[in-house]
């Protein structure tokens, strides 16, 4: 058989279709196609195809085009008009409907732009720098007990060797930033003791040629050359010297390293929010180095190494070049190399197995997919609603479809209805995300930056378009779809599938409801066990801070010396007599977080001298476990009674236990090669969070400068003077005029789980709204459901079913539906909750309680919403339903 | 007589209706000129001059039947009215008047 002749591309034909006078058209189609068959026998298809559209175009000539200037069968404009006039009308006869529409549309609108407002927001993060898309950061992999652990952290000379043996990288510099002295305070003074606590950095010649931090003044290859010179913000400028014409003055860093007089080479513009790098002087690299003169080795891994790409270069190729290069350096390193694009840094933030995994950028997806489910379930209510209202527009719709209005205006009314509404709900949804900006800013913990570039508002026009067409994609397709004697005859007609559809819906959102909300409680619970977990010590009415090593400013450069024992000393005495101030002690390191020292330097009798044990170690005053109120489970604490209490230690419960003493007390042990004597065991308490499990651990006495840190136990009356008094001491003892930054514990132990609060809290609005906006759906389910159903009711009324029992039948198919979203999305839930919570060692069961909680209320809050649709519904006048004909 | 007068191609449109007797539709008309003439004849033209002459009174039309290779669509068959026929015979008529009128001269040179 003949394979059929290829027909003619069917844009042609619409084409002249559609230009054509319609009375024409019918004949000369034809005829285009008898010519197109007939060359299809002797010529090629494509050269008859294009004699095809070379007629066509011949024939667009004044005579054969019809007139567009008014359609002869359809008025468009009076159409559309029509359709306005029936949209707003409907809109004002259902009001509740449109109401509650509108809220739930706009409420779902705002949430996903304020969450996209972050995202978006979140992707500005350095974005802002010239050489971004060259612009790479090398990063170390480090073996540890604990598998690879990844630091920012490289040895000082990398930079100069990426840049004469690599032909890839154009540019390198080293870097310390701030954030590496781990809140030191910085303080530069202008000699007129005036004191600025500053965040300081130190920086390789090219650091302004690296990174777009523009100069107002200074010539970015020369500002670093010199090291004595020192670039400021323009805001420290103005602050230091009152004036902006600082070139060439001097100024003074008070600090026993770096101290001395530096020359103003340079002034940026102020580092804007959106750097991940803050600071406000920079430093020349050469300074440190010369000072730490051991750090020039690759023995050490210091300073961040930055780098940019030739362009063109293969990133790959040199990722993998560089890896080994710290062993072919210095084979005793165990560390590897890899590469990170700096702009990348801040999203992907986490590391696992040396590898970038996760970070902020699993935040930012988990809060795109809730957003996305909330404006998902605002949508699926708007169909739910739109077509509980089916009954009283079937019969405008059969009225319609009667005299013979075309599907696809049906189709159009109803999504213009629909595209409106989502209109109106974006401007309310403007006004919401403008009423809650500060709110949410709040939340997030970050300075959001609403900037209206071209792709954010096209992404907002987006969201709201597709909104629109989703949310009336449903009644429009599918109601057009009756045919009039359906749509007049009632809904009795509705066959099933379109029911389950229905439920569908309803299955869908509560589902979604249900899941946020064990999510929610889950976290909730973890966050409480969090704040209220017997950490070991008491941190409530604990403030700390760290004393400076500072003394008044003569108007000479100055270099602090340590501070002595006595002074500290003779402080600490000073404060106990403070009123208010119940016991004061010093200590060296952080008490949450983890950023305590470890070692394997701790050697016992009954050790195994192959197994290298990992300790943890602080060092503390005397009142160190007395001030946290640490229990103590054997023996004494440090005591000032006692003069050789340096020489002894202090151990934790676990360490004890690990060691396998008996009677720890009195038993000697070797700490880096020194004998100790241990008189104490103290109860396991954290210090660190409670992510990790709790490290055998010792407590070493430490009354020097080493242990600077201050901790201030308070009585709960009159806190705010009892640290106004505290302040007043420490004025006395340091420098006048540059107050302690006191800190609460408590407050240091909560930005530890910064991200799991703003998570929890972030996650309890989201549910909160999912909730919200699923009881308006189910309302609106509950209306049409009753609707259809009152014949029934009226009939069993008749027959003499008690108002309960007909309440009872009708709550019956509600929760019904309700039940089947709940079975479906507990075990989601389930394994939801358990991804989250295995980031803890120290975390809540999950036991059945959560779940049944959520179920409880959610089934609650269903009765409550459909309660009293269905109360009404049996209170209906029988003989009119029985008598109801549709 | 001004209303019966035709330009050159919608004179052989007209004729060539009248040549094909009762069978004259789009291509069929084309094909003929193209036939006889052996000139081109794009649709475009055909069509603006057929409907013109129609337009005119010159032209009668009427719908035919159809076949498969024409897509569905029907035939339209075009005869000449009898304004039609007036108009070529006024035609011919001032050409005859015109030749008639060339000085026998002139012919030969």
């Amino acid at each position: 058989m003949k394979t059929p002749p290829p027909a003619p591309p069917p844009w042609i034909l619409r084409f002249l279709k559609w230009f054509c006078k319609p009375a024409y058209h019918p004949d000369i189609e034809g005829d285009l196609l008898e010519l197109y068959y007939r060359r299809l026998e002797k010529q090629s298809p494509s050269r008859a195809r294009w004699r095809l559209f070379k007629e066509v175009i011949q024939l667009f000539r004044p005579g054969i085009i019809r007139s567009f200037a008014i359609s002869p069968s359809i008025n468009y404009k009076t159409m559309i008009v029509h359709t306005l006039t029936l949209t707003l009308r409907n809109f004002a006869r259902h009001r509740a409907t449109f109401l509650s529409n509108l809220l739930c549309l706009s409420l779902g609108l705002a949430t996903t732009l304020l969450i996209y407002l972050w995202v978006f927001d979140a992707y500005q993060m350095d974005a802002f720098h010239q050489k971004g898309d060259r612009l790479y950061q090398v990063l170390e992999n480090a073996p540890s007990p604990e598998g690879i652990q990844t630091y920012p952290f490289t040895p000082s000379p990398l930079a100069e060797t990426l840049v004469e043996e690599f032909p890839e990288v154009e540019e390198a510099v080293s870097v310390l930033p701030y954030a590496w002295f781990e809140g030191e305070k910085f303080v530069l003074s202008h000699g007129d003791a005036r004191y600025f606590v500053t965040r300081n950095q130190f920086a390789s010649p090219a650091y302004f040629d690296l990174f777009s931090f523009p100069l107002i003044q200074g010539n970015p290859q020369e500002v670093l050359k010199n090291p004595q010179s020192v670039v400021i913000s323009e805001s420290l400028a103005e602050k230091l010297f009152n004036s902006q014409d600082v070139m060439g003055k001097t100024l003074s860093w008070i600090h026993p390293d770096f101290g001395g007089s530096y020359q103003v080479s340079g002034v940026f513009q102020d580092v804007p929010g959106q750097s991940t790098l803050q600071f406000d002087a920079v430093f020349p690299i050469q300074k440190y180095l010369s000072i730490k003169e051991d750090t020039l080795q690759w023995r050490d891994s210091d300073p961040y190494t930055y780098f940019t790409f030739k362009s063109g270069a293969d990133r790959e190729a040199f990722a993998a070049k560089i890896e080994g290069l710290l062993q072919e350096k210095l084979p005793e390193r165990q560390g590897t190399f890899l590469i990170q694009k700096f702009q990348d840094r801040y999203l992907h933030n986490r590391f696992q197995n040396g590898k970038a995994e996760g970070g902020r950028i699993a935040y930012i997806h988990l809060f795109s997919l809730i957003a996305l489910f909330i404006l998902l379930i605002a949508s699926v209510n708007f169909i739910n609603l739109s077509t509980a209202q089916i009954g009283t527009r079937l019969k405008e719709l059969g009225v319609k479809k009667a005299i013979g209005v075309a599907r696809k205006h049906l189709i159009l009314q109803y999504l213009i209805e629909s595209m409106l509404l989502a209109f109106f709900a974006l401007l309310l949804a403007g006004l919401w995300v403008f009423l809650f900006f500060p709110a949410f800013q709040n939340l997030t913990g970050k300075a959001i930056q609403i900037q209206f570039h071209a792709r954010l508002m096209l992404g907002i026009l987006g969201i709201s378009i597709f909104t629109g067409l989703l949310s009336g994609a449903y009644p429009a397709f599918y109601l057009s779809g009756f045919t009039p004697l359906q749509a007049l005859g009632g809904m009795k007609v509705i066959p099933f599938k379109k029911q389950f559809t229905r439920h569908g819906l309803v299955i869908f959102q509560f589902g979604i409801s249900a899941v946020l909300l064990v999510f929610v409680m889950v976290v909730y619970q973890q966050m409480q066990l969090i704040q209220y977990k017997n950490l070991g010590y008491d941190k409530d009415r604990i403030v700390w801070f760290t004393l400076d090593r500072l003394e008044q400013d003569s108007g000479q450069p100055v270099r602090p010396a340590r501070i002595s024992e006595k002074k500290i000393e003779g402080f600490l005495q000073a404060l106990k007599k403070t009123p208010g101030v119940e016991n004061a002690s010093n200590f060296f390191h952080n008490l949450v977080g983890g950023k305590y020292g470890t070692t394997t330097g701790m050697e016992w009798a009954s050790k195994d001298p192959e197994q290298a044990v990992v300790f943890a170690g602080i060092s503390g005053g005397y009142d160190f476990i007395n001030t946290l109120q640490i229990q103590l489970k054997e023996g004494r604490s440090y005591s000032r009674a006692f003069k050789t209490d340096h020489q002894k230690i202090i151990l934790n419960e676990t360490a004890v236990q690990l060691m396998g003493l008996e009677n720890p007390v009195g038993q000697t042990l070797t700490l880096w090669g020194e004998n100790r004597e241990i008189i104490g065991v103290v109860k396991d308490f954290h210090i660190d969070a409670l992510y990790k499990e709790i490290p055998p651990t010792f407590i070493k006495l430490d009354t020097d400068d080493f242990s600077r840190n201050i901790m201030v136990r308070i009585n709960s009356q009159e806190e705010s003077q009892t640290l106004a008094r505290i302040q007043e001491v420490y004025q006395e003892f340091f420098v006048a005029g540059l107050p302690a930054e006191i800190k609460y514990l408590d407050s240091s132990y909560q930005e530890l789980y910064e991200q799991e609060i703003r998570v929890a809290r972030l996650s309890r609005y989201a549910a909160g709204l999912a909730l919200f906006i699923s009881c308006i759906g189910l309302f609106g389910f509950a209306t049409f459901h009753v609707k259809r159903r009152l014949k029934e009711v009226a009939i069993r009324k008749v027959l003499g079913s008690s108002t309960w029992a007909l309440i009872r039948l009708l709550l019956r198919s509600f929760l019904s539906v309700v039940l089947i979203a709940l079975l479906l999305a507990l075990p989601l839930s389930y394994w939801l909750s358990s991804i989250w919570l295995d980031r803890f060692v120290f975390r809540i069961e999950l036991n059945s309680l959560y779940f049944l909680g959520a179920a409880m209320s959610i089934m609650c809050l269903a009765i409550l919403t459909v309660l009293y649709q269905t109360y009404r519904a049996t209170q209906v006048e029988m003989i009119r339903y029985i008598h109801q004909n549709e | 007589m001004e209303h019966l007068r035709l330009g050159e191609f919608e004179e052989i449109v007209l004729l060539t209706v009248g040549i094909l007797d009762g069978n004259a539709y789009g291509v069929a008309i084309k094909d003929e000129i193209e036939a006889r003439l052996k000139r081109e004849v794009s649709i475009g033209a055909m069509q603006t001059t057929l409907r013109r002459l129609e337009k005119k009174g010159f032209l009668e039309s009427q719908h035919g039947d159809t076949q498969p290779n024409r897509g569905g669509r029907p035939k339209l068959y075009f005869r000449i009215s009898s304004a039609g026929m007036q108009a070529i015979h006024y035609t011919r008529q001032t050409r005859n008047d015109l030749w008639n009128a060339l000085p026998q001269w002139v012919l030969n040179t």
